[in-house]
């Protein structure tokens, strides 16, 4: 059965998970340069280690309102070969899961989380959201 | 069949594959000037070393064919027949036969199955041929000619002896990087140069990077501890590191030469092809780039190349029912300019219309009519960098699949360069492509706006300004609300890059004592950058944007400081079209003859006064444009005024003043001129600004400005008339 690691963040009361193939690492907020005139999701640019990483604001993305009420946790993701860090309020342990386990996305999420959510997975902790990576950092160079 | 090592191997495929790409060039120059003695020794050098050393390794298949080859090259060579257009197509298709065959055996040690007895009955179909009617003026040879006769042309299966020592050093001539071995090591005096895996170089240079970086954290930490030996230590440290990385620059420089080495057969088969005439002319070929920039503009400029032989270039029948000749011509221009590599791609073909492009860019939906109409013809013509794009009315194979011109804008921005198009329908076409030459580490000046810190490229910087309040006064009008700063004879539009980038109120707002230009310069003109603060200029590292902000045409990369924080690297050009400055602005019209010639003398601003008579006002007279709702005109004393900063302000209207007619007087609002200080609390109303240009002396009373006769006043003289009332 193909077995999975995933690891689990939390934005606002939503519980999101990644498989951990695409994070690269974990770190506590860094200073980020704002990007003037870069799109609301974009919050920035941090320096990692000499490279230069954009931060893409996930609760903007999901149209969540409330700004972070603490400083963000930086999740370091790697997509099509860039790194980019995903500002969230929390990690989560990493959980292992059967790929079937996952269900698809129940009608009473609506968008934008719908659009960024591949499937969901009932765990004992409540409803985890498989992040849709492509959807997330994609949409956000468009907006 | 003889033993050889990997090595002899490897090396037999490198140097061969170096002279195939030569040879390339070789025969066309030869196809155009056959009387060409060295284009021809060149070139039947190289395939006769091909011949004896495959033959020394083993490889049959291709030596059959070298064979083949070098024995209609013999022929040639020796007169006994003339260059044709069918030999010149037999001998680049051994051109291709020979690399494909040492392309198989690169892949698989072997030389391929393919016996290409076709080409092989050809070539020697053709060596057969008589020399034709005319009897062949003999040929003068090269005095190195001298040197093949002498040597055994190999019958097939003979071995070919490797030349001998004292041979090789004649066949060398002035060329050091031509190395005709066969296979072994040459114990030659040239040999100064050495081979070095790329890869090893990008490490260095990516090492040298951090160096700098770290150096520059290192001359900061060092500015805060005040000791001498540290600085001097630092200073040490920081001219190595700049010599260091000029050095590691250098290695990675290569002629563009090579590169376009590659063109002229491309343009030959590709005109072949549809059926016309062209001829590609090279110049700069010694133009150094970057490893980097060239592999980078490889495609681009091919999609440009063909795309000017396919769509540019006409058939040969329009050409000449449009007095053109038939034969078309493609140039590529390559040079250095202020930091920049240059690369020009023209053709004097049938142009570019504007209005194809407009109609085609609104039938597939990348534009709306409103937006179309608002568009400079420039912009009009950037809208094939749209992804989608073909003008090309019918798809051909060749190019114009509508993926093309957007792939070559994305390549080009991704090195940090810029491309235009010029273009005139009927004539022809010219892209340019601009590219900076220091991708990684670049000279920079670092400022501060609106609380965050920002990096200059140096090499768009033509000046620093400060502008004390009474300079400001001096220096700086407002044209329609914009602020125009005088340099020189120039006029420079005036951005405020804090506004500009939404951060706060621009300057003139705030009133501030004294402000900081950064004059810079684009494309095509300067404009100033107003600034909070000047911090240092500094060598910094560019660091490529992320993909969440490189589609931003503000910025041109980022680097990290010397504290560790990131700033923005700022992207002049597009600052510039962001701010609506100098870009656009006629860039595509030829600049007129009478507008150059304006450039000495006076600055005016020309406006109409009463219905139609256009006055031209000194510059130097003029402090600020108002503009005033008519309610605001208040009568004492038979005259009108205005209140203005806390003081009276006497209007004159200027037709009045220099008895021009006036019919409308429906207007809610006036546009007054404020005369500087001398002429204090006079205003002269006028209906309209037309523009701000340059005269000759204003000593005459009438002139033409603009094209157009324009009465030329001062406003003392003006004002000193009696008041005129309305």
């Amino acid at each position: 059965m193909a077995q999975e690691q995933y690891c689990t963040f939390g934005l606002d009361s939503l519980m999101l998970g990644l498989p951990v193939v695409h994070v690269q690492e974990v770190i506590r907020h860094q200073q980020i340069t704002g990007v003037p005139l870069s799109k609301r999701t974009v919050s920035g640019l941090m320096n990692l280690r000499g490279q230069i990483v954009s931060a893409l604001d996930l609760r903007r993305r999901f149209a969540i309102d409330a700004p972070f009420p603490r400083q963000p946790m930086s999740l370091i993701v790697v997509v099509h070969g860039e790194s980019i860090a995903l500002l969230v309020d929390e990690i989560g342990d990493v959980i292992t899961a059967e790929a079937a386990d996952f269900e698809p996305v129940p009608e009473t999420l609506g968008p934008p989380a719908s659009e960024l959510v591949r499937s969901v997975l009932r765990t004992p902790g409540g409803l985890l959201l498989l992040l849709d990576l492509d959807a997330a950092i994609q949409f956000a160079a468009v907006v | 069949m003889a033993e050889f090592s990997e090595e002899e191997l490897s090396e037999f495929l490198v140097e061969s594959g170096e002279s195939l790409d030569r040879l390339d060039e070789e025969l066309l120059a030869l196809e155009t000037d056959p009387e060409s003695g060295e284009s021809m020794a060149s070139i039947f050098r190289t395939v006769h070393t091909i011949k004896g050393t495959c033959g020394f390794l083993g490889f049959s298949r291709l030596e059959r064919v070298s064979h083949e080859g070098e024995n209609l090259l013999a022929k040639l060579r020796d007169g006994e027949i003339s260059m044709s257009r069918s030999i010149a197509d037999a001998l680049l298709e051994l051109e291709d036969a020979l690399r494909s065959m040492l392309a198989a055996i690169a892949a698989t040690g072997s030389d391929g199955d393919d016996d290409f007895a076709d080409l092989r009955s050809r070539l020697a179909q053709l060596a057969s041929a008589e020399a034709g009617d005319e009897p062949q003026a003999s040929r003068k040879l090269p005095p190195n000619a001298f040197v093949f006769a002498a040597e055994p042309v190999a019958e097939e299966g003979e071995e070919v002896q490797p030349p001998k020592e004292g041979e090789e050093e004649v066949l060398r001539g002035s060329r050091p990087s031509q190395r005709d071995s066969g296979g072994r090591q040459r114990p030659v005096a040239v040999d100064t140069l050495i081979r070095v895996d790329v890869s090893l170089l990008d490490r260095l240079m990516n090492l040298v990077g951090e160096l700098v970086l770290a150096r520059n954290q290192v001359l900061q930490l060092a500015s805060i501890k005040e000791d001498s030996q540290l600085s001097a230590t630092t200073q040490r440290l920081s001219l190595i590191t700049s010599e260091l990385q000029e050095n590691v620059m250098k290695t990675r420089m290569q002629p563009i030469g090579n590169l376009l080495g590659k063109f002229p057969r491309i343009v030959r088969d590709l005109a072949n092809t549809c059926g016309k005439r062209v001829h590609l002319e090279i110049e700069g070929r010694d133009t150094e780039l970057d490893r980097t920039i060239v592999e980078a503009i490889r495609d681009p400029l091919t999609h440009l190349i063909r795309n000017a032989v396919d769509h540019g270039v006409e058939m040969p029948a329009d050409r000449a029912a449009a007095g053109k000749p038939e034969e078309g011509r493609i140039g590529i221009l390559a040079y250095h300019e202020g930091g920049y590599v240059n690369i020009e791609v023209s053709d004097d073909g049938a142009g570019i219309d504007p209005k194809a492009v407009a109609a085609k860019a609104l039938s597939l939906g990348l534009v709306s009519s409103e937006d179309l109409a608002s568009l400079s013809e420039r912009e009009v013509l950037e809208l094939l960098f749209v992804p989608g794009f073909s003008t090309a009315t019918s798809v051909t194979s060749v190019s114009g699949r509508g993926v093309g011109m957007d792939v070559v804008k994305t390549n080009v921005e991704q090195i940090r360069g810029s491309i235009d198009i010029v273009s005139t329908k009927g004539q022809g076409t010219t892209f340019k492509l601009r590219i900076p030459l220091t991708l990684a580490i670049i000279p920079a000046l670092v400022v501060e706006s609106g609380g965050e810190r920002f990096a200059i490229p140096q090499v768009s910087l033509l000046e620093l300004v400060r502008l004390e309040s009474s300079g400001i006064a001096e220096s700086i009008n407002f044209v329609d609300r914009t602020p125009v700063m005088r340099r020189r004879d120039q006029l420079l539009p005036l951005l405020d890059l804090g506004s500009l980038l939404g951060l706060g109120e621009s300057w003139h707002s705030r009133g501030p004592e004294a402000i900081n230009v950064v004059i810079l310069r684009t494309e095509s003109s300067a404009f100033g950058l107003v600034v909070d603060r000047v911090i240092d200029t500094q060598e910094i590292v560019v660091k490529p944007l992320g993909s969440q902000v490189s589609q931003l045409p503000h910025y041109s990369g980022a680097t990290i400081m010397g504290d560790g924080c990131v700033a923005l690297i700022l992207d002049v050009n597009g600052i510039a079209r962001y701010g609506g400055v100098g870009a656009d602005a006629g860039a595509d019209q030829p600049v007129p003859r009478e507008a150059v010639d304006e450039f000495e003398g006076e600055a005016v601003l020309v406006v109409r006064a009463g219905d139609g008579e256009r006055v031209a006002l000194p510059l130097r007279e003029i402090d600020r444009l108002e503009t005033f709702p008519v309610a605001a005109i208040e009568v004492a004393e038979s005259e009108p005024m205005v209140q203005y900063r806390g003081s009276i302000m006497r209007l004159f209207w200027l037709s009045r003043l220099v008895g021009a007619a006036s019919t409308d007087s429906s207007a809610e609002e006036i546009q007054v001129v404020v005369p500087s200080s001398e002429l204090a609390g006079c205003g002269i109303v006028i209906e309209e600004i037309l523009d701000i240009t340059h005269t000759g002396s204003l000593g005459d009373r009438i002139a033409v400005i603009g094209g157009r006769v324009t009465r030329i006043e001062s406003l003392a003289s003006l004002v000193g008339q009696p008041a005129g009332g309305w």
